[in-house]
């Protein structure tokens, strides 16, 4: 039987991003994204890494645009969560909520 | 400071057009599209430093051969130079305390227990040359030496890899010299011994083992992953690559 091909934080936070962009998940919107909800600043060029992990392993899908002149004549790449992404964040969110459970320490919103 | 109308750095671009997969071509183009928007010059050069680091990274985690491959070679390299010239560095020692004549002879010695008697030879001329020049004659010829033997070592692995164009072979050169220069030169003014172990120390070795490998490992590693990296059409549009690939 395989093992189970694990999401790391920033993986998951990659393909949280990609889900909430919809049509629009390219570079840029992706980096704004994940700045915006974590008010951390993140590198394309490690978003980019972990999307070609993510493709590898069969959790997204990506298609490239029309080269546009605003970005020097290079094309927009766009990504998607394929159906075994999604399972596997789902499962990640069940795996999640079941160790949250039960835990006096994080109950009630504070640290 | 808001520039929409201004031109990123061109050098940091085609930095990482050159050194990243041909498939970040997007990301170059995120890259332009964000400096557009506002990012400062600072701002873009460390993005494409970082993006090439990553790039670099992944492609020695997919490919563990490669990194094989460069410390095999690397070490080959070492033991070739140490087998022609372990003597050296004693003739160098040794050259303090005696007169010309039994310096002499001393040398001819040497180029009799050597195992390639005709390159020693050729390094030993540098004795007769005056200092600075005698140095400059040492450096160029270590470098060479490493440079011819890394050439080998590129064009093997391109052969065995079906991958050995004329335009593949010299961009790896390239790369590799660049590395090679910038290393061995100051390398050789800081002292670092280039052959003879024998004379260090065993706490010292390991050490000069790494100083002397680092170079030839990261020239072999740079080269074949800039040959391996597929050429971008000439437009610098990777759509017309990516429809001819397996995707």
């Amino acid at each position: 039987m395989r093992a189970p091909t694990y999401l790391s934080e920033f993986e998951l936070i990659v393909m949280l991003a990609v889900l909430r962009l919809g049509d629009n998940a390219y570079g840029v919107p992706i980096a704004r994204e994940i700045e915006d909800q974590t008010k951390r600043e993140v590198k394309l060029g490690s978003i980019y890494a972990a999307l070609e992990r993510l493709e590898e392993k069969g959790f997204v899908v990506s298609e490239l645009g029309e080269p546009t002149r605003e970005r020097g004549g290079r094309a927009k790449r766009y990504f998607r969560v394929t159906k075994i992404g999604m399972r596997r964040v789902r499962e990640t969110q069940q795996t999640f909520i079941k160790l949250w459970q039960g835990l006096p320490e994080l109950e009630g919103g504070r640290l | 400071m808001r520039k929409a109308s201004s031109e990123p750095p061109k050098l940091a671009t085609w930095l990482l057009e050159q050194f990243s997969p041909v498939l970040d071509a997007s990301l170059a183009g995120d890259l332009i599209e964000s400096f557009r928007q506002g990012r400062s010059s600072g701002w873009y050069w460390r993005e494409v430093l970082w993006a090439i680091l990553v790039a670099f990274l992944h492609s020695l985690r997919k490919q563990w051969g490669r990194l094989a491959y460069a410390v095999v070679c690397s070490w080959l390299i070492s033991a070739t130079w140490s087998s022609i010239f372990h003597v050296s560095t004693r003739v160098y020692v040794r050259s303090a305390e005696f007169a010309d004549g039994a310096m002499r002879l001393h040398w001819e010695r040497a180029v009799e227990s050597t195992t390639v008697p005709a390159v020693y030879a050729l390094y030993a001329k540098s004795y007769g040359i005056h200092w600075p020049w005698s140095l400059v004659y040492q450096v160029a010829f270590y470098l060479v030496f490493q440079v011819v033997i890394v050439a080998l070592a590129l064009g093997a692995y391109l052969g065995f890899a079906r991958m050995l164009k004329t335009q593949n072979f010299l961009r790896a050169l390239a790369v590799a010299l660049v590395i090679l220069v910038g290393a061995v030169v100051p390398a050789t003014f800081l002292g670092i011994p280039t052959g003879d172990f024998q004379s260090l120390s065993l706490l010292r070795q390991p050490v000069v083992c790494v100083l002397i490998w680092a170079p030839t490992i990261m020239a072999l590693l740079i080269g074949t992953w800039m040959a391996d990296r597929p050429q971008l059409n000439a437009s610098g549009n990777p759509a017309a690559w990516l429809a001819g690939s397996d995707a």
